[in-house]
């Protein structure tokens, strides 16, 4: 099997658009769900094998991080995450809806719950976006919530078998809420030769 | 039911609420639980849109998602903290149950869409963790003022004990410095007080600075021998000055019944008693303030004793006496000059002592602040009981009603009649021989030419005249027959002028002084010394000390003018300040060290621990806390002279 991939510009930035498309559909629902002026922009986005990805970072991303993590399987299987510090959380909880008086230190169900909901709405756009493009057909499964390192998000269990082979596309996400701006993560993780099937395909109808 | 309603029968198995919706958004299941929450049974709802049930669905921001939900089949999230009530299903208390929803979109193998709506009554965990959070943040609260508390008390004391040591060092070092020099017997006496009062209030200082000892109950007390009427004096005439500035007439009585000679800790009593007095003369504009000692009742070999400070101030409205006990809160902020923790330290030493501390007072009557304590009698020395003046008529020349009655009062308890004259004409026609009080208000409503013809008048029938005011001190020292009594009116003090007085009056001399203490440390070898200290009054007490002990100084004001100082002059020994402008003792010691061996002594007000390990760290050799006195500092010196000067 090869494990390695090459992008080309274009079709770096065909993904790089696509994953901003799908930020912009999250982005006014968060607006319409939240009555809240919010901003999504994923300005950088690289994409790694995830073998590559770990033996670059064997000491970083060992902080714990509040992540929400999708599974799907369709055309394409793996898994997508949004993942935040967990003071970006909190801070992004406490903007989302002010009423929730949290702090870093509370992070509980509800807030959890919050972030789910959050996470939710990011990863259905961005990946019905993706899909959408593509044609692709879907399948979720529903939102889990957890509390990983990055290591331990990229490495996702749900995927962890065929994580060799994968490769992670991550693209820094801000959240821009009230003048205020909040950075995550998302993280999508798809087999390598099945990501070489999406590039072909955009390759396809731009030809 | 229809069809389809019971494809998802199984749904009523379980705790969650479910229901399901077809592409139409028309219900098509309903399940058990949705129907116990909602008291809307299945046969009630199936059939009907979802939005015209629950109309909030209508918004766009609900429909687009669940139609992306129904379309794609992604699961959509619908957490409690952002919708709560999308289904808003009634509580018994007028609430609503906290919904948290779940909307899964599936397609049957028939090709029909449905949107399966699971919701989580989120309520108890919501309030149970409302409640938690409730209880963090009031944890945390208090944990933070409990924090800030301790540090502002931190900060405090180190602050006061710092500029209370330097104030105190002025005072005790010039005091002590006073007290070598020949003075009458009167001023004797104040300095006298100076100094002991100087040595109660540093002994005092340190226990407020103990006041976390106290409330942790670590705080003992020291029984010890002393003389109950010379402690209420000594204690009254601190306050004299502060009387006399607001003219309020400040006396004591002690009930004659109680020995002198008692055992107990009287530096607490003295504390209590100082911050009672204090507090009565600060919120009294005019009239007295008394302090009375009684006694209440004996118990077991020891006896209770009863102190009640007695002013014609304002008076405190009931409900601000509860809160007048209570640590750092002060009635009357615009004169809230003191820490805030006297009652509350008067009222935790007043129990350690086996009593207790309160306030009697109404609103425009006055206050009545007391405080008990358990002494032991002394079995020797008990007070005299007998009347010793019950032979001698005292006549009272005053206009002064109120001090009148005091000092008829305490006249009387040593059994002396006194009669009293308003008018100096009358007095002068009716008057016996023996002892005469006038009083400083009567004396200045006379003119100059009336008060000598009174004075020759009673000199001529060889009466004692005792001149009793605020301000009499010397003011007829020309009239050696005519004595003088300061007030405020201390019982065994005024007693013992009455025995004075009323002995025959001339041809007395003043009491030769003791020679100074430390004549012999004079001998020690000249020693040259430099001081650092930036007090101007401390310069002064340490070097006209070290001058009376023989030595030459010179002196700087900062821990930089100390450096080049060093540099300039191999001195014996340095005096160093440790708190000092532009560079502290610390630091400047630190840069001596570099080109010096000299020996520096720190001179600090702060005497913490943790201060003289930083001096010693510092590489000074050795410590001395101020107030600096005589005896020590000579000690000192004398510790660290030089070898060659030893040699000499």
């Amino acid at each position: 099997m090869n494990h390695t991939i090459e992008i080309t510009d274009f079709q770096m930035d065909a993904l790089r658009e696509h994953l901003n498309i799908g930020m912009g559909v999250a982005a006014g629902t968060l607006n319409q769900m939240l009555n809240t002026r919010v901003k999504l922009q994923v300005p950088e986005i690289k994409v790694v094998p995830v073998k590559t990805w770990l033996t670059d970072n064997v000491k970083g991303g060992e902080s714990p991080m509040s992540s929400v993590n999708m599974a799907f399987r369709g055309n394409v299987s793996g898994s997508s995450s949004v993942v935040f510090d967990q003071d970006s959380a909190a801070r992004l909880v406490k903007l989302l809806v002010p009423e929730s008086e949290i702090s870093t230190l509370e992070l509980n169900s509800i807030t959890e719950a919050t972030l789910s909901e959050v996470g939710n709405i990011i990863i259905n756009a961005v990946m019905g976006s993706l899909a959408n493009l593509c044609h692709f057909s879907l399948k979720f499964h529903p939102p889990f919530y957890s509390i990983v390192t990055l290591r331990d998000a990229v490495l996702n269990q749900n995927f962890a078998e065929q994580s060799e082979e994968s490769i992670v596309i991550i693209g820094d996400t801000y959240f821009n809420v009230e003048q205020e701006k909040i950075l995550g993560r998302i993280l999508i993780v798809f087999l390598i030769s099945q990501l070489k099937d999406l590039l072909n395909t955009w390759s396809e109808q731009a030809a | 039911m229809n069809s389809d309603s019971k494809n998802f029968q199984w749904f009523d198995c379980l705790p969650h609420g479910y229901c399901v919706i077809d592409a139409d958004w028309h219900f098509v299941f309903w399940n058990a639980t949705l129907e116990r929450w909602s008291h809307i049974e299945r046969s009630q709802i199936l059939g009907r849109k979802l939005t015209e049930v629950f109309e909030v669905f209508k918004q766009t921001r609900y429909k687009t998602r669940i139609t992306q939900a129904l379309q794609s089949g992604a699961p959509t999230v619908f957490s409690s903290l952002i919708h709560k009530h999308l289904m808003p299903f009634p509580l018994d208390n007028d609430k609503h149950q906290i919904h948290q929803y779940y909307v899964t979109g599936i397609v049957t193998e028939a090709g029909e869409r449905f949107a399966i709506i699971t919701v989580e009554d989120v309520t108890g965990t919501t309030e149970l963790l409302h409640n938690y959070r409730n209880i963090c943040s009031q944890l945390r609260f208090e944990e933070q003022q409990a924090k800030d508390l301790a540090k502002a008390k931190e900060q405090f004391f180190a602050y006061m004990s710092h500029e209370i040591r330097t104030l105190l060092n002025g005072i005790i070092g010039s005091a002590s410095l006073l007290q070598q020099a020949d003075l009458k017997e009167n001023d004797r006496e104040f300095v006298s007080t100076i100094v002991g009062s100087g040595d109660a209030l540093l002994k005092i200082i340190h226990s407020i600075l103990d006041y976390t000892k106290l409330e942790a109950g670590a705080l003992d007390i020291h029984e010890e021998s002393f003389d109950l009427r010379l402690l209420v004096d000594e204690v009254v005439l601190l306050f004299a000055e502060n009387a006399r500035r607001k003219n309020i007439l400040l006396s004591n009585v002690v009930d004659q019944l109680i020995p002198s000679r008692l055992a107990g800790d009287s530096l607490r009593i003295r504390q209590v008693l100082s911050n009672l007095l204090s507090n009565a003369i600060k919120f009294t504009e005019k009239g007295e303030v008394q302090l009375r000692v009684s006694r209440v009742s004996d118990e077991s070999g020891s006896h209770l004793l009863r102190f009640d400070v007695v002013d014609t101030g304002p008076g405190i409205p009931e409900h601000a006496k509860v809160q007048l006990f209570q640590p750092f809160k002060q009635l009357v902020r615009d004169r809230a000059t003191g820490t805030g923790l006297g009652l509350a330290i008067s009222r935790n030493l007043a129990r350690l002592m086996g009593g207790d501390c309160g306030v009697e007072s109404s609103l425009g009557h006055g206050s009545v602040f007391w405080f008990s304590c358990r002494v032991q009698w002394e079995p020797v020395a008990n007070y005299p009981l007998r009347p010793v003046y019950d032979q001698t008529q005292v006549s009272i020349l005053t206009k002064d009603t109120l001090l009148l009655t005091r000092l008829r009062d305490i006249l009387i308890l040593r059994g002396v009649q006194s009669v009293e004259w308003a008018d100096s004409v009358e007095a002068l026609a009716n008057m016996t021989q023996g002892l005469c009080i006038i009083t400083e208000d009567f004396f200045a409503s006379l003119s100059k030419l009336a008060g000598q013809a009174l004075l020759k008048k009673l000199r001529e029938s060889r009466t004692s005249v005792l001149l009793v005011g605020m301000q009499v001190h010397n003011a007829h020292e020309s009239e050696t027959f005519v004595s003088t009594y300061q007030l405020p009116l201390r019982q065994a003090s005024f007693y013992r002028t009455l025995e004075l007085v009323t002995a025959p009056l001339f041809g007395q001399t003043t009491p030769s002084l003791p020679a100074p203490a430390h004549d012999k440390d004079v001998q020690q070898s000249s020693l040259h010394i430099l001081v650092a200290d930036d007090n101007l009054l401390n310069q002064k007490v340490i070097t006209t000390m070290l001058k009376r002990l023989g030595h030459q100084c010179d002196v700087v004001s900062t821990g930089r003018a100390a450096v080049q100082a060093c540099q300039a002059y191999d001195y014996d020994l340095v005096f160093m300040d440790c708190w000092m402008p532009d560079l502290d003792g610390i630091e400047a010691t630190s840069r001596i060290r570099g080109f010096s061996s000299v020996t520096i002594i720190a001179l600090t007000a702060n005497a913490t621990p943790d201060e003289q390990q930083r001096c010693f760290e510092a590489g000074m050799n050795d410590f001395m806390s101020k107030p600096i006195k005589m005896d020590l500092l000579s000690d000192i010196v004398a510790r660290h002279l030089p070898a060659k000067k030893v040699a000499c």
